[in-house]
């Protein structure tokens, strides 16, 4: 034993030797206050350097660095009387869960790692909570779990301790080793060689960081008291007795659990039920119940579940389902009907649609195979009474017009129900006074009427969908409201979301049917498919009538509210007009001629519209009466002329009617003037006609007033190459069968005359051509009446009382002439005056040397 | 033989019969006692599969030869000494510990289930005793008598086998004798 003694002793000094040794050898180190800190806390480090002992660092002065991981810190430095050089470090607010604290020196400029201290921060443990334990009878362990609280960031030991028991826990017999939790589990389980049956056990859980200890709330329990048991196993069920609505259940216990007495509880449901029915407080040592109110033919599930009659503890999960079918009986209960009558064969026979609801699910007994319908209240043998024997809920049968009562029957593998009896009452009765529907959700409608007057027995909802294609839209949905107080129902068979619904309310009188009031309503609305397209009636220069086809009822997904069309012109503005559902047809006014718009239509429902396609329309420039009146006026005006014309070639007094005889020049002083070779050669020209009567005895006056013609032509047509033709119409005129006239200049003379002419035009006329003007010396025409395009001015143009040497008509009519080579009607019609005017012929023949130089400019 | 009484408290024997915590403790040792008749006849059917040892009648005469005693409790057939009896229980259970320990040779792939039958047969002693203390019952000591609880020594394996069987039958005898005592106790 001393031996043992002295050996430890020495193994001890060893270790402090070795260990001061490896100190007293080190070049540095760290120390710190405390290296597990609370959070937030203040933390102190010192780093002592020994140089002497660091080789390299020997000559050199120590400076001593410090880092937190990578962040540099200062400290405050000083030397020891011992030598060392000592660096003390605070940090005031240590907030990092985990961190390493370096002490560096500086050595050639680059700071060296001299040693490393780690420091870990937290909070002390928080308490855990919520402890609970279960037992399991399977392997007869305890397993707790608790909530574990805050994170205290520091590494800590997790303990669920215990401690055998006696009464509350107060003593405490004996400590059981603690179970300790795998990983970061926060449940452990303590196996049956530590547990204490039947006795109360202290259960708690004890957490352990550097900065403390703390425990949960005790829980003081016998483990059985907790114990969850095995499930039980349902072993048979069956009807008793038979023909009832009662079965008997036999389970069976887990043997884990047939030492515990044990309450149970049972639950079924159908297989369309979402909920179970529960019967609760199942207490049978013989593992037997028997449970009443199912329904006949019937598919059930059933299930059970236990737990310790005393102190409770866990229910155990459910036993697998089990499957009954309970067993038949005869259908009960009165079918809800309505029918269709239609008068067929000259009104002898009667079709009728004869329509049921099935029996509810506690009526119908079992499964039901079908229904009959009969002229007589009883089934007889054989098929020849029944009208119809269906599996459906509805029949068409037809029957004498006579007959007013049928009945109907269900009918299921046990038997049939009492028959119904149908009596076909006449729609003669009081209709309700108002109705209205409104939606209560996507597929269910409210209904609101107003009672009739007279006292309602119940009344039929019927309802159909307007979009549906024949022969669907033939079916109807229908439901009873037996109540007779009623206002209001709910109606939710086949109700669609945007779709139009008619419904039709029939009151049910004690011997006779109401007439039906309909209404229309959508569950619920939205924009509509589509938009109706526009189609353009008729359009003038300020109006557009605009057309459109309803939207269909498929499409309209609601009530049409109103439908707004809208136009924009190319300038950019944007019109609107809005009208309600019933309008198919719009005239848009006040639009601007000639121009491009673009037309849409929006439909719009409550919930929202849709648009057209664009329809692109142009204005016109003029109304079509304005036409019509500008084509009457034109046509007049030819009328006119024509009638002008011919009265002028007929009777030369209407001529003179509007141009009275001039006086002739010839026989003036004037005519004396002429030189003797000019009035020669002047009266050999209109010599053909009227020879020697006419002198032109001088033409110098004619100078004067050609120079002042010039400015007048000038003025009338300012456009050079025009003024380059007024030298042909002398030459033309002279020398008629000079044909140098270039046909270029047919055009700018056109549009010179044109513009002399203003606004009347080209105007097309009748005129009188005269053949073989140029060759021949006798001027006398043959008259002639062709169409020409000549645009000789209007009469109308004329000045009132022209100079007779200025009168532009002469011009006008002479350049006319020249214009068209076949224009001799106007030459011979010209010839005349200027064989009358001998003075003007002079001019003519001066004129034309005065017009050449004219052209020169 | 001595045997002497140990007296905790004034005596008290039919008198808390009624009450609650009384009823509360003869509950729990009624579903105890269930529980372990239930593992004891389990291992009786795994004796059965195992070593063809089915029938207790057929071993008679080994019965004799081994000389396995039954634990006794003469007192719980007594209607005067109840506190007695729960002593008796509580010793018997103990015997039986003691005696569970051959099955554990005999049934070594099923020594959980052996080792959780002792661990509740030295519970419900354990139990028991604290209980009768907390109801200030009379704790009787009996002085046991030579070789009682022991086991004699078994050399064959059929002996061990037979004693194992003997024993299971016996603690089944014991148990059920208990249950019929506590269970009378109820009903006073």
């Amino acid at each position: 034993m001393a031996v043992h003694c002295k050996l430890d002793m020495l193994l001890r000094y060893s270790l402090l030797f070795l260990l001061l040794l490896a100190g007293a050898r080190a070049c540095g180190w760290v120390t710190v206050n405390s290296p597990t800190t609370r959070l937030g806390s203040t933390v102190t480090a010192s780093c002592t350097i020994q140089s002497n002992r660091c080789s390299g660092l020997e000559a050199e002065e120590i400076q001593i660095t410090w880092r937190l991981d990578s962040e540099p810190m200062s400290g405050s430095q000083h030397t020891s009387i011992a030598g060392a050089v000592i660096s003390n470090l605070t940090i005031s607010h240590f907030n990092r869960t985990r961190a390493k604290l370096w002490c560096y020196v500086m050595w050639n400029g680059t700071p060296q790692r001299i040693n490393m201290t780690e420091i870990q921060a937290g909070y002390p443990p928080s308490k855990p909570g919520n402890l609970t334990c279960m037992m399991n009878l399977s392997e007869n362990s305890l397993t707790c779990q608790w909530d574990p609280g805050l994170d205290g960031y520091l590494p800590a030991s997790v303990a669920l301790k215990s401690s055998k028991s006696r009464g509350q826990c107060e003593v405490s017999q004996e400590t059981i080793p603690d179970c300790i939790p795998q990983g970061s589990q926060n449940y452990c389980t303590i196996p049956r060689r530590f547990l204490q049956l039947y006795q109360k056990m202290d259960i708690w859980v004890s957490v352990q960081n550097a900065l403390g200890t703390a425990e949960s709330e005790h829980l003081c329990i016998d483990p059985t008291d907790v114990a969850k048991l095995d499930p039980p196993v349902l072993k048979s069920i069956q009807s008793v007795p038979f023909q009832t609505d009662c079965i008997s259940v036999a389970w069976e216990i887990a043997h884990t659990s047939s030492h515990i007495e044990q309450q149970c509880e049972l639950r079924y449901r159908t297989h369309e039920d979402r909920g179970w029915t529960l019967v609760p407080d199942i207490v049978s040592p013989n593992m037997k119940t028997q449970h009443c109110g199912f329904l006949f033919g019937t598919d059930y599930l059933l299930q059970m579940h236990c737990r310790r009659i005393t102190a409770r503890g866990y229910w155990s999960e459910w036993s697998p389902e089990w499957n009954f079918t309970t067993h038949e009986k005869a259908p009960v209960g009165k079918l809800d009907v309505w029918w269709k009558m239609k008068a067929v064969d000259m009104g002898k026979r009667v079709e009728i649609q004869l329509l049921w609801k099935a029996l509810k699910q506690n009526e119908t007994n079992g499964r039901i195979l079908g229904y009959w319908v009969s002229l007589t209240p009883r089934r007889r043998t054989g098929e020849l009474t029944a009208l119809c024997n269906t599996t459906k809920t509805q029949c068409n049968f037809s029957v004498l017009a006579g007959v007013r009562r049928v009945y109907l029957a269900a009918y299921n593998s046990a038997g049939e129900s009492t028959a119904t009896e149908v009596i076909f009452l006449e729609q003669k009765g009081q209709p309700l006074a108002r109705i209205q529907a409104f939606p209560c959700d996507e597929h269910s409608l409210w209904l609101q009427w107003e009672a009739p007057r007279a006292p309602a027995t119940g009344y039929i909802l019927e309802w159909r969908q307007m979009s549906l294609p024949w022969p669907a839209s033939h079916n109807v949905s229908w439901q009873v409201e037996r109540n007779r107080r009623a206002t209001k129902a709910l109606i939710r068979e086949n109700i669609e979301p945007f779709q139009l619904y008619n419904i039709s309310v029939y009151p049910l009188y004690v011997d006779t049917v109401g007439r039906p009031l309909h209404t229309t309503a959508y569950s619920k609305e939205k924009a509509p498919s589509c938009a109706p397209k526009l189609h353009l009636k008729s359009i003038s220069k300020s109006h557009a009538e605009l057309s459109w086809d309803p939207v269909p009822i498929e499409m309209q997904n609601g009530f049409i509210t109103n439908y707004t069309i809208f136009w924009v012109s190319t300038s950019g503005h944007e019109h609107c007009a809005v009208v309600n559902s019933s309008f198919t047809a719009l005239t848009i006014r006040g639009l601007v001629s000639s121009r491009m718009y673009k037309v849409h239509i929006m439909a719009s429902t409550a919930a929202g519209s849709t648009n057209s396609t664009t329809l692109t329309l142009a204005t016109t420039a003029l109304d079509e009466t304005e036409i019509q009146y500008l084509l009457l006026c034109f046509g007049l005006f030819c009328v006119l002329l024509i009638a002008l014309i011919i009265c002028f070639q007929k009777n030369r007094r209407v001529k003179n009617q509007f141009w009275p005889s001039v006086p002739d020049p010839a026989n003036s002083s004037l005519g004396k003037w002429v030189p003797a070779d000019l009035r020669q050669e002047t009266l050999q020209t209109a010599g053909g006609r009227e020879p020697g009567l006419v002198t032109i005895s001088d033409v110098t006056v004619l100078e004067k007033g050609a120079e002042k013609k010039s400015p007048l032509w000038g003025k009338k047509d300012p456009i050079p190459t025009a003024s380059g033709n007024f030298p042909a119409l002398p030459k033309s005129y002279i020398h008629p069968n000079d044909s140098g006239l270039p046909s270029g200049s047919r055009a700018p003379l056109e549009a010179r005359l044109g513009s002399y002419m203003n606004d009347a035009g080209a105007v097309q006329y009748a005129k009188v051509v005269a053949d073989g003007y140029r060759g021949q010396q006798q001027p006398i025409p043959s008259p002639l009446y062709v169409r020409s395009n000549s645009t000789q001015p209007l009469l109308s143009e004329l000045t009132p009382s022209p100079k007779p040497y200025e009168n532009l008509w002469f011009h006008g009519a002479l350049e006319a002439g020249l214009h068209c080579q076949s224009f001799q009607e106007d030459s011979a019609f010209l010839e005349e005056p200027l064989i009358d005017f001998p003075l003007l012929q002079g001019l003519k023949i001066d004129g034309a040397e005065d017009l050449h130089d004219f052209q020169r400019f | 033989p001595c045997w002497c009484v140990q007296l905790w408290l004034p005596a008290a024997t039919l008198e808390f019969s009624g009450d609650q915590d009384f009823q509360q403790f003869l509950q729990k040792d009624l579903e105890y006692i269930r529980k372990i008749k239930g593992d004891v006849a389990q291992l009786q059917q795994l004796m059965c599969t195992t070593f063809q040892l089915c029938s207790e009648e057929e071993l008679m005469l080994v019965k004799q030869k081994l000389g396995i005693s039954q634990a006794p409790l003469d007192q719980c057939h007594s209607k005067t000494f109840q506190d007695a009896c729960f002593s008796q229980i509580r010793d018997g259970l103990q015997i039986y510990h003691g005696h569970l320990s051959l099955l554990l040779q005999l049934l070594p792939a099923h020594s959980s289930t052996v080792d959780n039958l002792r661990l509740d047969a030295s519970n419900l002693s354990t139990n028991i005793q604290q209980q009768m203390e907390d109801l200030g019952l009379n704790t009787v000591t009996y002085p046991k008598t030579e070789g009682q609880g022991m086991l004699p020594s078994l050399l064959s394996d059929f002996d061990k086998q037979a004693g194992g069987f003997i024993i299971l039958a016996n603690f089944q005898r014991f148990l059920e004798t208990a249950l019929r005592a506590l269970r009378h106790l109820t009903l006073l």
